[in-house]
């Protein structure tokens, strides 16, 4: 095996230099006489949650609280986990597509701790999100798993022993369909047909450079004199996905591309994790379960453009009828508040059930992530990653009141730094509360 | 003013050998008497001399016997100073984005330049020195500010070059360089037309090109020592040009602004191996102690801070912040941001990181008045000194010949009446190699251009219509910038494809910093932040789209003989914002 790339993001090396800065101290809690929405357990009336050290230490409705753990009355109130957007660009800088080459897996996102939709997804009861490269490239580079912590510095965004994740797209935007440039400024592939060709390029080269290590290290093994061969971040990226080492989300919408892509992962012995937007998902949906692809789609967005148009709001149902892990994400910083509108369609267009409506904002994107062994449900064990709601989520009226990540309340409606309250006096969140 | 040129008018008349021999000769030996000499930071002579032979300083103290034939320049109530070093600057450098369109519609900057030629931001072999072209006004500028010495640093690019140390004597280039190459910089910039057009691939492409850089040495030493069995090693330019600084044999002088910036540059340069290096710019160092304290490298710091709009954490209030009327909190909550950019090189030493200072952006006259600001915030004068002479000596590997006014090193020396950090302190003599130059009074205010924005006097009135063109990541678009003035304040108009954006914001000198809310069609609605140089009928600079992109643009005065712009001729549509 090849694993001379420390198989870390960048972020994480400077994480690991800078030295984390002390977190404070988390919070013991407990949310006690709320409806407890468990997602993976059934729904608790009059549950307790109790919360001990940043993690899930008890949950039912007969749950001592142990002295001096604070209390959040939820009477009236609904708990769910925290809801997961499996597709957003937020808190991101240095650009979103690396649009002069189509295939640049090496470059890694880069992380923004003062961009106010992580705010804005916390007043939304969001509290983890797959931030992701644009869709301008055949492969874009790596995304990053971040929880919203609100308020400290960007390295310590990254979702910790989260898996790393590669965005792949399709279709118009690969190809620039509608490019208004002359065609000979058109960047190769300009085709459906010239995507499939260089995806199969690019991973015959890698391949052939997996190979050449493989060969290196047997030689190596003779003659120690040897200098290995050059190392290529974007062949490695390639083999990383290869192994499944990285997951591959893969931007589509047509059947016909959503085919082609698995095919050519199969030819190459790899699995795509999740399609993203997959509108047409719902036409190949057995395809997609017998591949073993997870789908993260739009409740009701579609006519957009050309291959955006043979959409229908029984996609999520049917994908989910048929045996796929289904989501519903954002792609927005204005959807990214209210996630959990977009999930209550899944019980209007289709018929779904309440709880797997919400498993498509809970425990269905914690799996298309990687990260459904820590978040994605109210377990005993998880995280403290919860949501807070004065009504049921899927009510029309209902609005979050507090959320927590890892125990800690970063949104306080009581005490939210809301638009009306920043008007009249400014908290300052820049230098001085920064250590 | 340089004595040799006093009399140039009269030696145009006479014949060039007589003018050659003029020049060839110019006294480089004096006695400075009477002075009050601050030999090095902390290190006072009340009254002494300083003996100059040669270019050199022969002798400087209290008890100093001055020979015969020697110029004897009393400077009683005046104190004589090591020569201010401005570490880095691009003063006399050409930019390194190329001028012209971009976006992925236009020709590489590769093309343009030549077939052979690399594009100016992957430019690693070429040093400062080679293409420095500083104007006489450029030179006597930074003399009268006291600055005998500069770091010559690129501005941008990612592999723009390196560093070269020139003492401002003047004359023919070759003559004024003291060192060179000093170190490789890199910089976390943008390509146009080409890989890595993008902040997050120059970090890839940086890791990268270090790695083959290191791996291609390898290689070559492999087949030097069995070139039977090894294999032939290939020949990259670029990477053997960084081959010094990636096996640690020439420093790296790292360019970065903003906090998370320096904490990835960092963690690249631990990541490919790099120990020997400088952060250059800094500016938000102040929230990253911790990352420079463990990282235990020198930092020459930015005087030129970024707009309070644009520091780390500021983007939120502002986001929030009432669109109209006044706004006493924010304004508090600006000068807080302020206070702490020009305490940043307090903060930095405080917290015992070695530090120089950079006038990259700046007039020298604002160099030396940024470091009287530094002092005000509270850098101990002595430090601030130290900073601008034996710190930056040292980084850039002249200690032994610069930074003081101990005898063997070359005479750069200023001569100040008052304090030279002083903001009354008058520059009235400089001496460079031992060279004097008079500095007449007032020449010191406003004298000279602008670092790094093409040397020219900078300024005009941002007032009027403006065309142009963005490179954003998805293509190049036209666009039309209209402004009215009133004071410093500016109001105006933006209009490009995607609609009007309204503005208003404010011109100090020749910058101008213009801010909106954009709301394309079916979008959601779009901070922008514009900050721009005007050079006379030049706009430069960028457009921020608030948690989007941040699109470089040049614009020109729209006036006679200016034709509109045509609508987007090889406009590529982008993705960004479109699912």
């Amino acid at each position: 095996m090849i694993r001379f790339t420390r198989a870390v993001s960048p972020l994480v090396v400077v994480a690991a230099v800078a030295g984390f800065a002390a977190r404070a101290a988390a919070q013991d809690v407990a949310i006690r006489n709320a409806t407890v929405l468990t997602i993976s357990g059934g729904t608790i009336e009059n549950g307790t949650v109790l919360v001990r050290n940043g993690k899930i230490a008890a949950v039912g409705a007969s749950v001592q609280v142990p002295a001096g753990v604070q209390v959040i009355d939820g009477t009236g109130m609904y708990v769910m986990p925290g809801i997961i957007d499996a597709h957003s660009h937020a808190a991101l800088e240095g650009g979103i597509n690396e649009g002069s080459e189509s295939v640049t897996p090496e470059v890694v996102v880069q992380l923004r701790d003062d961009d106010e939709t992580i705010y804005r997804a916390l007043a939304g009861g969001s509290t983890a999100s797959l931030s992701l490269h644009g869709s301008a490239n055949t492969i874009g580079g790596q995304g990053a798993i971040i929880k919203h912590r609100w308020g400290r510095p960007a390295e310590e965004l990254v979702f910790e022993g989260a898996p790393r994740i590669v965005k792949f797209a399709l279709g118009e935007n690969v190809t620039r369909a509608s490019s208004t440039a002359a065609d000979e400024d058109r960047r190769y592939p300009k085709s459906r047909m010239g995507v499939d060709q260089l995806l199969r390029w690019w991973f015959t080269q890698a391949k052939e450079y997996e190979q050449s290590w493989k060969a290196y290290q047997e030689a190596a093994k003779r003659d120690r004199t040897l200098v290995p061969p050059r190392k290529d971040l974007r062949l490695q990226a390639l083999v990383d996905i290869v192994h499944g080492d990285i997951l591959v989300h893969a931007h589509s919408y047509r059947a016909d591309e959503i085919l082609m892509l698995m095919r050519v992962a199969e030819d190459f012995g790899f699995r795509i994790n999740t399609f993203q937007h997959v509108l047409e998902g719902y036409k190949v949906a057995d395809e997609l379960a017998k591949h073993g692809a997870m789908a993260s789609t739009f409740a009701e967005m579609w006519a957009y453009k050309v291959e955006a148009a043979d959409a229908i709001p029984h996609n999520m149902a049917i994908m989910s009828a048929r045996g796929v892990v289904v989501s519903v994400n954002s792609d927005s910083g204005e959807r990214i508040r209210r996630l959990y509108q977009e999930a209550a369609m899944g019980m209007k267009y289709g018929g779904m059930s309440e709880n797997d409506a919400l498993k498509m904002i809970t425990l269905n994107p914690a799996k298309q992530l990687g990260v459904a062994d820590r978040v994605g449900s109210i377990e005993v064990g998880k995280d403290a990653d919860l949501a807070i709601f004065n009504g049921h989520p899927f009510a029309p009226a209902s609005r979050v009141e507090k959320t927590l990540v890892d125990g800690k309340v970063l949104f306080d409606r009581e005490t939210a730094m809301t638009l009306e309250k920043l008007l009249q006096s400014r908290p300052r969140t820049t230098t001085e509360d920064r250590p | 003013m340089r004595w040799t040129r006093l009399s140039l008018p009269t030696l145009a008349f006479l014949s060039a050998p007589l003018a050659a021999q003029t020049e060839l000769a110019p006294p480089r030996d004096y006695a400075l008497t009477n002075v009050r000499i601050v030999i090095a930071p902390g290190r006072v002579v009340e009254q002494g001399t300083v003996l100059v032979r040669n270019g050199r300083i022969a002798a400087a103290g209290a008890a100093v016997t001055v020979p015969p034939g020697v110029a004897v320049l009393d400077l009683t109530g005046l104190t004589v100073y090591p020569g201010l070093i401005d570490a880095a600057n691009s003063v006399g450098l050409p930019r390194v984005v190329a001028e012209g369109r971009g976006g992925r519609g236009a020709a590489p900057a590769a093309a343009a330049a030549g077939p052979s030629q690399p594009p100016p931001e992957l430019n690693p072999g070429r040093a400062a020195a080679d293409v420095f072209a500083a104007t006489e006004g450029d030179l006597d500028g930074l003399r009268s500010a006291g600055i005998t010495t500069v770091g010559l640093a690129f501005d941008g690019g990612i592999f723009p070059g390196r560093v070269s140390a020139v003492n401002l004597t003047g004359g023919d280039v070759a003559g004024m360089v003291v060192k060179s190459p000093v170190a490789q910089q890199v910089a976390l910039g943008q390509r146009r037309g080409g890989y890595p057009s993008t902040g997050m691939g120059a970090i890839a492409y940086v890791r990268q090109s270090f790695w083959d850089a290191q791996w291609d040495q390898r290689a070559a030493e492999a087949f030097q020592g069995n070139p039977a069995a090894a294999q032939r090693p290939g020949y990259d330019p670029e990477h053997r040009a960084l081959q010094p600084a990636a096996t640690g044999a020439m420093p790296v002088w790292y360019a970065a602004t903003s906090e998370r910036d320096l904490r990835r540059i960092i963690g690249l340069a631990a990541e490919t191996g790099v120990r020997d290096y400088v952060l250059v710019g800094a500016q938000e160092g102040y929230r990253t102690v911790d990352a420079l304290k463990a990282a235990a490298r020198p930092v020459i710091v930015g005087l030129s801070y970024p707009g309070l709009d644009r520091v780390s954490g500021r983007a939120f209030e502002l986001h929030v912040a009432p669109i109209s009327g006044t706004d006493p909190a924010g304004a508090e909550a600006d000068s807080v941001v302020a206070r702490a950019l020009r305490a940043n090189a307090a903060t930095l030493a405080a917290a015992g990181i070695a530090i120089a200072f950079s006038g990259q952006g700046l007039t020298p006259a604002q160099f030396r008045l940024g470091i009287a600001g530094v002092i005000e915030a509270g850098l101990p004068a002595d430090e601030a000194l130290r900073a601008a002479t034996l710190t930056p000596a040292r980084l850039l590997g002249l200690e032994a010949a610069l930074g003081s006014v101990e005898p063997g090193k070359l005479a750069n020396l200023v001569v100040v009446q008052g304090d030279i950090f002083s903001r009354d302190a008058k520059i009235r003599h400089v001496f460079i190699e031992g060279l004097r130059f008079d500095i007449p009074e007032a020449a010191e205010r406003g004298a000279g251009g602008r670092s790094g924005r093409g040397g020219g006097e900078g300024g005009g009135a941002a007032a009027g219509e403006w065309v142009g063109e963005m490179e954003g990541p998805n293509g190049t678009m036209s666009f039309t910038l209209t402004l009215r003035a009133e004071g410093s304040a500016l109001t105006g108009q933006l209009v490009t494809e995607m609609g009007p954006v309204e503005l208003r914001g404010e011109q100090d000198g020749a910058e101008v910093s213009l801010r909106g809310t954009a709301t394309p069609p079916g979008m959601n609605a779009i901070e922008i932040a514009i900050t721009a140089s005007i050079s006379e009928n030049q706009l430069q600079g960028t457009l921020d789209a608030a948690g989007m992109a941040t699109v470089p643009f040049n614009a020109r005065r729209r006036g006679p003989g200016i034709p509109a712009p045509q609508p987007s001729e090889t406009r590529t549509t982008g993705t960004g914002g479109r699912p």
